[in-house]
C-alpha cells in the first residue's frame, strides 16, 4: 500500500507537516510518500518540510518541495514577460484579453500574489517540465492519491485543477484520489500597498470563485474531498485566528491542518461507506475540543492495535522529550565523571548503569569512553530535536493541557521535577528502574556499535516505555 | 452551539451532535456563492468565460452587468457587421507558449474566433464554448462606446439574430434551460423586442454566416444532450443570398486556399475558402465554405442570363463537404435546410438556392433559373395546375423522369410549353429541320438544348415572350398546329398537345384557338435523352413547299 500525498503551496506544505509530525507521532501510518510543489521553494515553509526537524529517513519519504513548472526557464521574469514576444503578436493580443495589466507584473517565480488565474497559466505552461513528469511518474503505482492545498490563493488553487486531471489523464493514475482542500484559515495582517498584494477581501473572494469552481469541475474527478476553513471569529482554545504578515513564509501550526490529516485516514472509509457523498467537512465540539486527541488515528508501527489514541503517542512523545532533555542537562556532569580518570570513576560511582554499560560495551578501554559519551550525548540531543518537532507543535496546537491526561502522575511529575534541571530527584531512576531497567545495548557480532546506533537504542526504550510496550 | 462545522461563513443548517466527518453534499452551498464575479480569481486562464457563463445562467438579473453588456455588444456587433469573426488556430505558428497552456486547460479551446473590429482591426472579444463570446479583459469604456457607435441602428442586426434563433429552435437546437449562452441570446433579443421575419427571409436572404464558433449546442435529442459543435453566426447582409447566385454563374478556379471566380472582364467577384484537407486540421475550424469578399460591382456585371454553373460549384466544394464529413455533418439539400445555421455559406447557400430536390420533378433549366433567382421553393402540383403548365411522368427506353413545364408561377412568367411549342411551330412551318439527329433552326441553331429534355434554348424563351406580331395572321395555320396535336393517353402527346396550344394562343391571341384543318401530314422524329423518340408535325403546305 501507497499512498501518495500531493501538497501544492503554502496550505499544501502546512498540512504535509502536520501529515509528516502525525506519521512520526505514530498516528498515521508510515506508507504515504509526499510529492510537494510550490513557486518559491527557499522559504522558511518549504525548508521545514524538507528538514522535519532533521527526522532520518523523512517520515513521507521525502520532504523536498518542487516548483511546478521550470524555474530556470521562468527566471525573474513577470507573468506578461512569460508569455509576450514580438514574433507572436496574436499571442500578445489573445494575453491581453484574458488577463489585466496588473496580473502581468505578477514576479511568478516568486508566488502567485493569490491570483489563480495566473498560477493555473503557469502551471498549464510549465507542468510538462521534465522534473515534474519525473516527480510524478511513480504516482502509477500508488494506491491512493491524496491532494493537499487551498482553494484561496494563487498557487494551490490554481495549480490543483489542473494537476487532479494531469495525473489522471497525463500520468495515467486510475485509482482512487481524494481532495483535503482549504477555505480561508488564516487573516492578512497587512493593508494592501500595492495591486498585487494579498488581502483578506482577496482571499475571501479566490475561495468563492475557487469553490465555484471546485464543484464544478474537480469533484467529478476525485472520489471525496474535506473542505476545512477557520468558522468565524469566535475564538476557542483551538479556533483562533492566524494573523499573517505581509512576507510571513513561516509555519502556522493550527489545528485545522490536524483536522485535515485526520481526513487523509477517514475520507476513504468515508467514501467506502457512502460512494455518492463527495464533499465533507469536518465538525467541531466547541465543549470538548480535545476530541480529535481522544480518537485512535491508523494501526501503525508504535500502535499496532491502535489501542492508543492521539493524546497517548503525544503523551509518549512529551515523556520522551522530557527525559532526553534531562540527560542533555546532564551532559557536563556524565562528561565530567568520563574526564575525571580511573581514581575517582573507580571511587565516586555513576548513576547511569544502562548508559555506561553500552558504552563500555562498544569501545575498546576506557581512554575511549569520554569521546564515545559525547557523541552519544550529541546523537540523544538530536533525536530530542526531532521529538522537539513534534511536541511543540501539538503544544502551540493544543496546549499542554488540552493534551494532559487526566491523573498522569508519572508525566507531571517528571514535567514538574524536570525544573530542578540535572538535580531532578525522579529523573534517573525513572530512567534506570522504568526504562532502562539494566538493558545495555551490547556490542555486534561483527563489532563494536556506533554511538548513534547506542543512542538511538536508548532512546528507542524511552519511547517504548512512554508508549507503555 | 455545542458543534459546528469548520468552514467559513457556515449558515444555521442544522450540524450533526457528533464531532468527526460531516458530509456537506455535492453542491454549492449557497452561503458561497460569488458576491462579485472577478474572472482573475477563477483557477483558469478562461476565468473571463468563467465568468460570464455565471452571469449567462441567471441572464435576466445580469442584464445591467458589465460582462453581460460586453456579451451584448460582442453579439450585436457581430450581427451587425460592425465585428469581423477571424477563426484561430492555438496549435498554429501565431501562438507560442500561450496557445499550448491554454491547450493544456483546455483542448476544447484550440479553435476559436477572434472577434475585431472591422474598421480598426482591434481585439474585442473570443469565443468559448460555453459562453459564446467573453469580452476584451483591457478595453475601456471608450472602447465599447465605439463598437456601440460602429453597430449603430440595431434593427437589422437584431432581425438577423432572431432568425437565425428562429433556425435553431426548428431544428431543436435550442435549449435556453440547459445551454446559458442560448439564455443569454434571448435575453438580448427581449430586450431588443426582436422577432423572427416572415419565412425567416432575414436569415435566408440578408444574411451572411461567420465563425464558425465552437460552442456547446444541444444536439437535438430528447434528453437535451449537449455537446460542443461548430455554429456558424449570423451578420446582417442584405441582398447576400442573390449575391452569391449571381456569383455563381462565374466560372471558379482554385487560387490559394480558395475558389475565386472572376468576371468577364476580369474582375475578381468574390471567393469562397476552401482549404485543402489535412491530417491534423479541422478545416471547418478554420472556416471553410465561407464566402468572402463579394464585390457588388464586379457582381453588376454578371447578366440575369448566364448560366448556373451549379454541378460545376458542387464539384468544387468537395474538400468542403469532406471536411464537414470529418465532423460527421451530412452534406445533403435535406440535412443542411434542416439547421443551415451548422453549415458554411457556401454549402448552406448551395443547398437553399442551386441544389436540384432530391425525388423532386425534373425542370427546363430555365425554369430552374428564374426559381433560383427568385429563391422560390418548387412548386405545387396545384401551383404548376394553376399557372397552366404540366407535371407528366415520361418513360423512355433508357430512363423514366418526372417533368414539369411551367407557364407561369405566381407573378414570374416561365414559359416552358409556350417555348416548345415555338419549335414544334418552326418544324410544323418548315423553318426546323433534322439535321445529324438534331433539330435545327433556319440559322443552324439547335432547337433544344443537346442533352435537356424538351428543353428549347434561351433565345426562343425570349422570343416567345415578346408579343407575337405578324404570327397573328397565321391563325389557319396555327389552328392546323393545334389539330396536329391533338390531347391523347400518352404523356409525351399531353406535353406536345399543351407546348402546340400554348403557343397557338399566344400567337393568335386567342384563348380559345380551335383545332382545325387538315392532319396528317408528314413526321419528322428526333430521339430525346431518356431514350424516347419524339414525333413531329409538319404541316402539308410546308412539305409541298419543301
Amino acid at each position: 500500500m501507497t499512498r501518495y500525498l500531493v501538497a501544492v503551496g503554502g496550505t499544501g506544505q502546512h498540512i504535509a507537516l502536520a501529515i509528516t509530525r502525525l506519521v512520526a507521532l505514530g498516528a498515521l501510518r508510515d506508507d504515504i510518500e509526499l510529492i510537494a510543489l510550490d513557486a518559491d521553494t527557499q522559504t522558511p515553509l518549504p525548508r521545514k518540510l524538507e528538514h522535519a526537524g532533521g527526522i532520518q529517513p523523512h517520515p513521507l519519504k521525502r520532504g523536498t518541495v518542487f516548483p511546478p513548472f521550470d524555474l530556470n526557464r521562468l527566471g525573474d521574469r513577470t507573468f506578461s514577460q512569460l508569455f509576450l514576444d514580438p514574433d507572436h503578436p496574436r499571442e500578445n493580443a489573445l494575453f491581453e484579453a484574458m488577463f489585466s495589466s496588473g496580473a502581468g507584473t505578477i514576479p511568478v517565480s516568486k508566488g502567485m500574489y493569490g491570483t489563480p488565474s495566473v498560477g493555473a497559466t503557469v502551471f498549464a505552461d510549465g507542468w510538462q517540465s521534465a522534473q515534474l513528469q519525473t516527480l510524478l511518474r511513480p504516482l502509477q503505482q500508488a494506491n491512493e492519491v491524496f491532494f493537499a492545498g487551498s482553494v484561496v490563493g494563487g498557487t494551490g488553487a490554481g495549480v490543483i485543477h489542473k494537476l487532479v486531471s494531469v495525473i489522471r489523464d497525463s500520468v495515467g493514475y486510475r485509482g482512487p484520489m481524494f481532495g483535503l482542500f482549504f477555505l480561508p484559515w488564516f487573516t492578512v495582517a497587512a493593508q494592501a500597498s500595492g495591486e498585487n498584494d494579498i488581502t483578506q477581501s482577496r482571499l475571501l473572494r479566490n475561495a468563492q470563485h475557487g469553490l465555484r469552481y471546485f464543484y464544478e469541475h474537480t469533484i467529478p474527478h476525485l472520489q471525496a474531498s474535506s473542505l476545512l476553513g477557520n468558522p468565524g471569529d469566535t475564538s476557542t482554545g483551538l479556533l483562533r485566528p492566524v494573523p499573517v504578515g505581509s512576507g510571513d513564509m513561516t509555519e502556522k501550526p493550527h489545528f485545522l491542518h490536524v483536522c485535515a490529516a485526520y481526513s487523509l485516514a477517514k475520507l476513504p472509509e468515508a467514501h467506502t461507506a457512502n460512494r455518492d457523498t463527495r464533499v465533507y467537512s469536518i465538525v467541531h465540539d466547541d465543549a470538548r475540543e480535545g476530541w480529535l486527541l481522544d480518537l485512535a488515528w491508523e494501526n501503525t508501527r508504535l500502535n499496532p492495535n491502535g489501542a492508543l489514541s492521539l493524546r497517548h503517542l503525544i503523551r509518549a512523545q512529551r515523556m520522551t522529550f522530557n527525559l532526553l532533555d534531562f540527560l542533555a542537562k546532564c551532559r557536563s556532569k556524565i562528561l565530567d565523571w568520563y574526564g575525571w580518570g580511573t581514581v575517582k570513576q573507580m571511587t565516586i560511582p555513576h548513576t547511569w548503569p544502562a548508559l555506561h554499560e553500552s558504552i563500555k560495551n562498544n569501545t575498546p578501554g576506557r581512554e575511549q569512553w569520554r569521546p564515545y559519551a559525547e557523541q552519544v550525548l550529541e546523537e540523544l540531543a538530536r533525536i530530542q530535536g526531532e521529538v522537539q518537532f513534534c511536541t511543540q507543535w501539538a503544544e502551540q496546537i493544543f496546549s499542554p493541557k488540552l493534551l494532559q491526561i487526566p491523573n498522569d502522575q508519572e508525566l507531571d511529575q517528571l514535567t514538574q521535577e524536570s525544573k530542578r534541571g540535572a538535580e531532578s530527584p525522579v529523573h534517573w531512576p525513572f530512567l534506570n528502574d522504568r526504562v532502562w531497567r539494566n538493558r545495555s545495548v551490547p556490542k555486534s557480532a561483527t563489532g563494536y556499535q556506533p554511538a548513534a546506533y547506542v543512542a538511538r537504542q536508548l532512546a528507542h526504550h524511552i519511547l517504548e516505555t512512554a508508549l507503555g510496550h | 452551539m455545542a458543534t459546528r462545522p469548520l468552514v467559513h461563513l457556515w449558515d444555521s443548517s442544522p450540524v450533526p451532535p457528533q464531532s468527526g466527518l460531516f458530509p456537506l453534499g455535492n453542491s454549492l452551498p449557497a452561503v458561497w456563492a460569488i458576491e462579485t464575479l472577478d474572472p482573475e480569481a477563477f483557477p483558469t486562464p478562461f476565468g473571463r468565460a468563467e465568468a460570464l457563463r455565471l452571469q449567462q445562467a441567471s441572464a435576466e438579473e445580469s442584464k445591467g452587468k458589465a460582462l453581460f453588456r460586453h456579451f451584448q455588444l460582442l453579439l450585436l456587433g457581430v450581427a451587425s457587421g460592425a465585428l469581423r469573426v477571424e477563426p484561430a488556430n492555438l496549435a498554429s505558428g501565431d501562438y507560442d507558449n500561450l496557445g499550448q497552456a491554454l491547450l493544456q486547460v483546455d483542448p476544447q479551446a484550440q479553435y476559436f474566433c477572434r472577434l475585431t473590429l472591422a474598421s480598426t482591426g482591434l481585439l474585442y472579444g473570443v469565443s468559448y464554448p460555453s459562453c459564446l463570446v467573453w469580452s476584451h479583459a483591457r478595453r475601456t469604456d471608450g472602447d465599447w462606446d465605439a463598437l456601440s457607435r460602429a453597430i449603430g441602428n440595431k434593427t437589422e442586426a437584431l432581425q438577423v439574430l432572431a432568425d437565425w434563433r428562429k433556425v435553431l429552435q426548428d431544428a431543436g437546437r435550442w435549449r435556453r434551460e440547459v445551454v446559458v449562452w442560448q439564455r443569454a441570446v434571448d435575453v438580448v433579443l427581449e430586450q431588443g423586442g426582436a422577432q423572427p421575419s416572415a419565412d425567416l427571409r432575414s436569415f435566408h436572404r440578408d444574411c451572411r454566416l461567420v465563425g464558425p464558433i465552437r460552442c456547446e449546442l444541444p444536439i437535438g435529442d430528447a434528453n437535451g444532450t449537449v455537446r460542443p459543435e461548430l455554429l456558424y453566426l449570423p451578420t446582417s447582409a442584405p441582398g447576400f443570398s442573390d449575391s452569391f447566385v449571381r456569383l455563381s454563374r462565374l466560372p471558379a478556379e482554385v487560387q490559394d486556399q480558395s475558389l475565386l471566380f472572376r468576371t468577364a472582364s476580369g474582375k475578381t467577384a468574390g471567393a469562397i475558402r476552401v482549404l485543402p484537407m489535412s491530417k491534423n486540421t479541422d478545416e471547418v475550424a478554420l472556416g471553410t465554405g465561407l464566402v468572402e469578399g463579394l464585390d457588388e460591382r464586379a457582381l453588376a456585371e454578371v447578366s440575369a442570363t448566364q448560366m448556373l454553373q451549379a454541378d460545376a460549384l458542387r464539384d468544387l466544394l468537395q474538400p468542403v463537404a469532406q471536411a464537414l464529413g470529418e465532423i460527421n455533418r451530412t452534406v445533403d439539400r435535406a440535412s443542411v435546410l434542416a439547421c443551415p445555421a451548422l453549415y458554411p455559406d457556401a454549402i448552406r447557400l448551395w443547398a437553399q438556392r442551386l441544389a436540384r430536390p432530391a425525388h423532386q420533378p425534373t425542370l427546363t433549366r430555365r425554369a430552374e433559373l428564374l426559381l433560383v433567382e427568385s429563391a422560390s421553393a418548387s412548386p405545387s402540383d396545384a401551383e404548376v395546375q394553376l399557372g397552366g403548365g404540366l407535371k407528366v411522368r415520361l418513360e423512355g427506353s433508357q430512363r423514366q423522369v418526372d417533368l414539369l413545364l411551367l407557364e407561369r408561377l405566381g407573378e414570374i412568367e416561365v414559359l416552358d410549353l409556350r417555348a416548345l411549342g415555338a419549335v414544334l411551330w418552326q418544324v410544323f412551318v418548315g423553318e426546323g429541320t433534322l439535321g445529324q439527329g438534331h433539330l435545327l433552326g433556319p440559322s443552324g441553331q439547335p432547337l433544344l438544348i443537346p442533352g435537356a429534355l424538351l428543353e428549347p434554348p434561351a433565345s426562343i424563351y425570349e422570343q416567345v415572350a415578346q408579343p407575337p406580331g405578324a404570327l397573328r395572321s397565321r391563325l389557319a395555320t396555327l389552328q392546323r398546329l393545334v389539330a396536329a396535336y391533338p390531347d391523347g393517353a400518352g404523356a409525351l402527346e399531353r406535353v406536345l398537345a399543351a407546348a402546340a396550344r400554348s403557343f397557338a394562343r399566344w400567337a393568335s391571341d386567342r384563348p380559345d384557338i380551335a383545332a382545325l384543318g387538315r392532319t396528317g401530314g408528314p413526321t419528322v422524329s428526333v430521339g430525346l435523352p431518356i431514350g424516347l423518340s419524339l414525333p413531329l408535325a409538319v404541316d402539308a403546305h410546308a412539305a409541298r413547299r419543301a
